[in-house]
């Protein structure tokens, strides 16, 4: 039987050296497409676009892709060239979505604050229904909070934001902080007791106001 | 220390003391997506690295990219067939048009594909070699009623009529022949039932009028075929009828229009 020419459908590397070299470049071209485009358009459905907004930035990374195919060095893994392209069109997209809003944009006392990830998070304002008094606790409280953080050691206070601030899991911290999760959950073990000490009481009495 | 649920209930205290200190600000500067990557493979140097993980602890944007870089490295998952695939095919013709790259001829193909590809070019050539037996005998035949017109007029030939027309009512399928004056119109009449020998054809105007009729006509393989000058034909509807013997054996409703 003779070979095939193509490669097996699983070597992005080998697709890309083909397109490189002018082998076969549509078919090889529409492998990579078919195979990655499910992963890169839902790097986009995750940071909350439409599904139609998804599928033109997922057309805009393979464009970027297949016109700067020759950039790509085969020391990399095609995987990481593709999400870092993926990673520059969601950050244009952002820069020009906030440059279209700034001037427009009006805030309602109980609108969210847009941040970068989309998501939102609550205006920092007191309730209409707080006391002065209750204004001035939260504020000294945050105060007290960020003042023994800072008390922390740098890898305990990191997994401590991104687990409580954040609510990222246990493996995500990991991850991000390139430690294992046993030292993640130790960290954070031993930042409980130590920001118990550093607040001078028990939190659980802090927030049971 | 603390059991599990003394744990997880402390935990969601803090969670909401932090959520009180919560403090967001747009940063202005975030790593670009090559140095996070090299953040990922550890190819930053260690002051490099620590002011990597200290933006991530700032800013979640940059935490959601990285823990997307994770998951793009893991290895691909197979698109389930179906929608998924018609959904991808769609998104490809627009980065194929994009790239310009319709109608590029391939270097190679797959050897699999090679024999099922020969067997479509003798298909296509056969059926190729049908269409211009056709056509070329179409062309005799139009050469020979220019002849016989005897003029330089120009022909204008009708899609093939049929029966159709007439079922689906006189204002629905009816050809439409768009003609300059003094152009000579070529019909041909399909579908003439199981007549055979000499017909007669008539074109009657709305009111059942015959306008022009030609005898004599006997059919070429399965269709009959006349000219018509078209200046015995006003802008207008019209009915073709075919005539075997004394019997109707095809009606064809035609509109006429008489270009200026």
């Amino acid at each position: 039987m003779p070979e095939s020419p193509l490669v097996a459908e699983d070597d992005p590397i080998k697709l890309v050296e083909l397109i490189q070299a002018g082998v076969d470049v549509e078919a090889n071209a529409s492998k990579l497409f078919k195979r990655f485009r499910s992963k890169v358009r839902s790097f986009f459905l995750n940071k909350h676009f439409s599904p139609e907004e998804s599928d033109d930035l997922t057309q805009d990374v393979f464009l970027r892709v297949f016109k700067g195919i020759d950039a790509f060095r085969r020391e990399s893994r095609f995987e990481r060239w593709l999400w870092e392209i993926a990673g520059h069109i969601y950050l244009n997209e952002i820069r020009r979505r906030r440059t279209e809003k700034r001037d427009a944009r009006e805030l309602s006392l109980d609108a969210r604050v847009e941040t970068e990830d989309g998501t939102g998070s609550p205006l920092n304002l007191p309730s209409p229904d707080a006391s002065p008094e209750d204004v001035v606790i939260q504020s000294e409280r945050s105060k007290n909070l960020r003042a023994a953080l800072k008390g922390l050691p740098d890898q305990m206070r990191r997994c401590c934001i991104l687990r409580y601030e954040r609510g990222l899991k246990y493996k995500e911290i990991a991850d991000l902080m390139k430690i294992s999760i046993e030292t993640v959950k130790a960290h954070l073990h031993q930042a409980r007791k130590r920001l118990i000490d550093l607040l001078g009481e028990d939190p659980e009495k802090e927030t049971d106001s | 220390m603390t059991d599990d649920a003394d744990a997880d209930e402390l935990d969601r205290r803090l969670a909401r003391l932090f959520g009180e200190g919560r403090h967001r600000e747009d940063l202005p500067e975030h790593p670009s997506p090559e140095k996070l990557s090299a953040y990922q493979a550890n190819e930053l140097p260690p002051e490099e690295e620590d002011a990597i993980q200290e933006h991530l602890v700032e800013c979640s944007l940059c935490t959601e990219l990285l823990l997307d870089l994770q998951r793009f490295l893991e290895p691909a998952e197979e698109e389930r067939p179906g929608v998924a695939d018609l959904a991808a095919e769609a998104e490809w013709r627009k980065v194929r048009k994009e790239m310009g790259w319709e109608g590029e001829k391939r270097q190679e193909a797959p050897a699999a594909d090679v024999s099922r590809l020969r067997r479509s070019l003798r298909a296509f050539q056969a059926m190729a070699a049908v269409l211009l037996v056709g056509v070329l005998g179409l062309s005799v035949y139009a050469l020979r009623l220019r002849e016989e017109v005897g003029t330089s007029e120009a022909l204008v030939s009708s899609s093939p009529l049929n029966v159709l027309g007439k079922r689906s009512g006189p204002e629905e399928d009816v050809e439409t022949l768009e003609v300059s004056p003094g152009d000579v119109v070529v019909f041909t009449l399909h579908d003439l039932r199981e007549a055979s020998g000499e017909f007669r054809v008539e074109i009657h105007d709305t009111s059942g009028k015959t306008v022009w009729s030609l005898s004599g006509l006997r059919k070429r393989d399965n269709y009959l075929a006349f000219k018509v000058s078209s200046k015995v034909l006003k802008s207008g509807p019209y009915v073709i009828v075919a005539v075997s013997g004394s019997r109707s054996v095809g009606e064809y409703p035609v509109k006429i229009v008489i270009s200026q």
